[in-house]
């Protein structure tokens, strides 16, 4: 149904013929209404078209009103007799001196005029009188026959006076009737009238009599002539309405129709359709005014003068065709702009706006943000002061609060951008920093983007992470498991005994190279753990000097298996941040190291120095440990950290080739750093940890409080000492 | 003494049986956790020997299911190294944690170790004046007799004081130099490693692993301390 209508009143006839037809009906609809009011002559017989004959109120009103009026004036002038002896006129002087006659019935001033016409037609001075009771006489004798008039319609009148002759068309015993009448008005010495209706603002003189009223005979015939006329009335503007009517549903197929292709989509545009809305609506409101202008100059200097019915008829033709087409036409085009969206982008006030923008958007777009600052706090100050200029001492208030909201937002959205960059600092980048327009919008997206590709890597990293974990230990355990199945059983066989003869050789080994096997396994995962990051890192503050000790006390055995000679050059403190059971790895490690390949009989010295810090933090201890390699070390240093590198010579020796790879994940997971020096066959390996400034308290000053602190025990046996010097 | 070796891994738990069957015990053998709980329901066990990793019903959950009725010791016996599966297995109520591959050595010490707690020293009389226990170890300073399960150790008189020093106060960190003060009674100056070198052998007398010691604990780089363990179960 909507696409049918639709596409019919695309169709160019149903346009064309739409088009043509608005000016006709306009033109019908008034020619109608012409011909329907013209015979009407005044707004109250207008009115009358829309009361009923039967609720005569209105209407018998509308008949005695006018004859009302009439007599009284005649009652107020009484006769001819009386203005003939000046009963109304008399002589004035005015304020300046000049004498002149005033009229007391309407106070109208008669001068002497220095008119040479008036001179000339014997006016003199002295007959001015006489002249404004000629005046009066005249319009007395109207008044008579005006009253004459309505009694030659049926209209019964009687008006009589004690000092002026009787005015009446009836009789005095007729005249006694006329109270009975259905319609009538009687003044005797006060207004009496049909329907109590009173009649003010005569002043009529005292023993006026008068009698006026409408018999029921002359009151139908009108009631009956009206009733016609009213018929012929409406019959006349019913057509009207039906025009107008017709003239909308055109209005309306037009506008479906306007910019529609009959065989195609869009809107089409006509050379017509070019100029801007506002000011082509601007031009019909000025053409339209003209042309009601000089449809008053036809009418006044025309039509109300000599105009018939057919020149009035080709005034309406011309005036619909004037002033519909041009409107028809800005409509057909705002129609079309409206279907097209946006109309007001059409708009010369759009345009003006629209480039306004754009050249302050580009001017914001180039301008630095002093500038910018500077162009925000001007346009601040110029509101401010128009606001103070036109609406002090509100405006003053308004302004300030405008600007402080303002403020306030910016602020606010700063500091949405800032918490939300902090966050992201911080690893925390859901929810993201709302985005809205601007340079801080901007910013904003920048970090969101930004935190969301950083939150997929770490998320992909962690994944990958938990996986490596899983597998390393799954491994771990999957290679131990059998490993302990060859391991007990080596064992067992060695215990048990077997036949062969070189059984025992055999199975030591096995036992042997199981025990290496477990070892290898067991620094395999340490150095996978380690490299992966997989280690958990407890830094505390404590004693290097006494960790290297204990780790040596731990490793008694086999300090004293190697017959190496360690020197050590120890302070009594110092105070590292580190992990203490990783650093006993890492110098399990390297001392096994020293173990291993040191030179057998050789000296192994084993310092701790401090290190300023130039750059004024807190400093480093740097630990050295530092042999006699038993093998040439025809290597790079970097190759020995690598996993499974080892000194050529040295492969066939026990090391799994993990151990200095260990040392360096474990040192760098800790916050230090590990360095290799090879000069020669002297092996160096040298472990920087970062100061401890606060040292250990807790520890020490909970052991120094300690009750039983107190009894000490006498040594009774002499100090063992390790050979840890000469 | 019947003992239960619950491993997924037959020659495992049949390598066990023949060391632990070497010095004198019944073995029962089981290959998962349900297993394991049946063969309990109708025999009397004295201990528990119990793989963590298997199928149906792992160790962890069967040392739970074992704890909710029973008290005999259970060491656990696993390839998962770490120190939180230790941790994890010793909270859950396993009396101790071997690590595979195992010395068949020190898991039968283990084993006496914790049958000795279990069922002889339960009935210990109460401890007297002077005499110090940490654990399965005792220090009575009367007698100057230092027993680990009830087992004598002979100490020096220099590892005789640093233990009743660390005794005196299970928990609390000695530094090296106090513990050299207090005991040998004179200023610690420049005696680099005495302490250390003391304590590792003292480790070796009471320790079944002195590799990885129950009773004294190294604090890195500060000093060492007695752990603070409970008292044998009475009863």
């Amino acid at each position: 149904m909507a696409i049918k209508w639709k596409s019919w009143t695309a169709h160019r006839s149903a346009k064309v013929i739409s088009f043509l037809l608005i000016p006709a009906l306009v033109f019908a609809f008034f020619t109608s209404l012409y011909l329907s009011f013209y015979s009407i002559r005044n707004s109250d017989e207008l009115m009358l078209l829309f009361v009923g004959s039967e609720n005569g109120d209105y209407f018998f009103d509308q008949e005695l009103a006018p004859a009302v009026a009439v007599a009284s004036e005649i009652a107020m002038y009484g006769s001819e007799e009386r203005i003939e002896v000046g009963r109304h006129l008399e002589w004035k002087q005015r304020d300046d001196g000049t004498v002149v006659v005033l009229d007391t019935m309407n106070g109208r001033e008669y001068e002497y005029v220095d008119d040479p016409q008036l001179l000339e037609d014997g006016y003199m001075e002295r007959d001015i009188f006489d002249w404004a009771m000629r005046q009066q006489l005249t319009y007395f004798a109207d008044l008579l026959d005006e009253l004459d008039g309505y009694g030659a319609k049926g209209l019964q009148y009687y008006i009589s006076s004690s000092n002026a002759r009787t005015i009446a068309n009836v009789p005095w015993e007729t005249a006694m009737d006329i109270e009975k009448m259905p319609a009538h008005a009687i003044y005797n010495s006060k207004w009496q009238a049909t329907r109590n209706r009173t009649y003010f603002g005569y002043d009529i003189p005292q023993g006026t009599r008068i009698y006026l009223g409408y018999d029921q005979e002359y009151l139908d015939a009108a009631a009956s002539e009206w009733r016609l006329i009213q018929a012929d009335l409406w019959a006349r503007i019913v057509p009207a309405f039906f025009i107008v009517i017709a003239g909308i549903f055109c209005f309306v197929v037009l506008m479906a129709g306007a910019g529609r292709r009959w065989n195609g989509e869009g809107i089409a545009f006509r050379a017509w359709d070019k100029p801007w809305l506002d000011i082509s609506l601007a031009l019909l409101i000025a053409m339209e005014f003209a042309f009601v202008l000089l449809d008053i100059e036809i009418y006044d200097s025309i039509l109300s003068k000599y105009g018939n019915d057919a020149q009035f008829m080709v005034f309406f033709a011309l005036a619909s065709i004037y002033h519909v087409v041009p409107a028809l036409v800005w409509s057909v085009s705002f129609a079309k702009r409206i279907k097209a969206g946006r109309f007001w982008r059409h708009t010369l006030v759009y345009s003006l706006l629209y480039g306004l923008v754009r050249l302050a958007r580009l001017l914001w777009a180039g301008a630095g943000y002093a500038a910018r600052a500077g162009a925000v706090a001007a346009a601040v100050c110029i509101c401010g002061f128009a606001f103070f200029q036109y609406l002090r001492p509100y405006g003053a208030v308004f302004a300030t609060l405008a600007a402080l909201v303002g403020a306030m937002y910016y602020y606010k959205r700063l500091s949405q951008v800032k918490e939300g960059a902090e966050q992201a600092v911080h690893g925390i980048y859901d929810p993201p920093i709302p985005v809205t327009r601007g340079d801080l919008g901007a910013i904003a997206g920048s970090i969101n983007n930004i935190s969301a590709g950083i939150n997929s890597a770490v998320e992909q990293r962690m994944k990958s992470e938990r996986m490596k974990t899983e597998l390393i230990t799954n491994v771990s355990h999957d290679l131990r498991t059998p490993l302990t199945s060859m391991i007990t059983y080596a064992d067992l066989l060695k215990k048990e005994g077997l036949d062969c003869k070189k059984a025992p050789e055999y199975l030591d080994v096995l036992i042997q190279k199981s025990q290496r096997l477990k070892s290898l396994v067991d620094e395999l995962f340490e150095a996978a753990k380690a490299s992966t990051g997989n280690v958990e890192v407890n830094l505390e503050p404590l004693n290097l000097a006494d960790l290297i000790r204990q780790c040596l006390g731990e490793l008694d055995e086999r300090v004293q298996e190697s017959g190496l000679d360690f020197r050590l050059s120890l302070p009594e403190h110092a105070n590292v941040l580190a992990d203490g059971k990783l650093f006993w790895r890492v110098m399990e490690n390297l001392l096994g190291n020293t173990f291993k390949y040191a030179m057998p009989g050789s000296r192994v010295y084993i310092d701790i120095s401090e290190v300023a810090d130039i750059t004024g933090a807190d400093g480093e201890y740097r630990l050295d440990v530092k042999n006699m390699s038993n093998h040439p070390l025809n290597m790079d240093p970097a190759e020995l950290t690598e996993r499974f590198t080892r000194g050529d010579s040295s492969r066939s020796g026990e090391g799994s080739g993990l151990g200095l790879s260990i040392v360096q994940s474990f040192v760098e997971a800790q916050g230090g750093r590990f360095q290799l020096s090879i000069d020669g066959d002297l092996f160096k390996a040298t472990v920087f940890l970062p100061r401890c400034p606060q040292g250990i308290p807790a520890i020490r000053e909970s052991a120094a409080d300690s009750p039983e602190g107190d009894e000490a025990l006498p040594a009774e046996e002499e100090a063992d000492t390790v050979n840890a010097g000469p | 003494m019947n003992i239960l070796v619950c491993d997924d891994d037959k020659e495992i738990a049949a390598a066990i049986a023949v060391y632990l069957g070497h010095e004198g015990y019944d073995i029962l053998q089981a290959h998962d956790g349900r297993q394991a709980l049946k063969i309990l329901e109708e025999t009397e066990v004295h201990l528990i020997i119990m793989d963590v990793m298997m199928p149906e019903l792992d160790g962890l959950r069967a040392t739970m299911e074992i704890r909710k009725s029973r008290n005999i010791p259970i060491i656990m016996l696993s390839a998962k190294t770490e120190d939180t599966d230790k941790i994890m297995g010793l909270n859950l109520g396993a009396d101790d944690y071997v690590t595979k591959p195992f010395n068949p050595l020190e898991l039968i010490a283990r084993v006496k170790s914790q049958l000795r707690r279990f069922t002889t020293l339960g009935a210990l009389p109460p401890a007297e004046e002077g005499v110090l226990t940490v654990g399965g170890l005792t220090l009575d300073d009367n007698t100057k007799e230092v027993t680990v399960d009830g087992d004598e150790v002979h100490l020096t008189p220099l590892e005789y004081k640093i233990l009743a020093l660390l005794m005196r106060s299970p928990g609390r960190v000695f530094a090296m130099d106090e513990i050299y003060a207090r005991v040998w009674g004179e200023d610690a100056y420049s005696v680099e490693n005495t302490v250390s070198v003391h304590i590792r052998r003292i480790r070796e007398k009471i320790e079944i692993n002195p590799k990885e010691p129950k009773y004294i604990k190294v604090v890195w780089g500060i000093g060492y301390k007695m752990e603070k363990l409970d008292s044998p179960p009475v009863g």
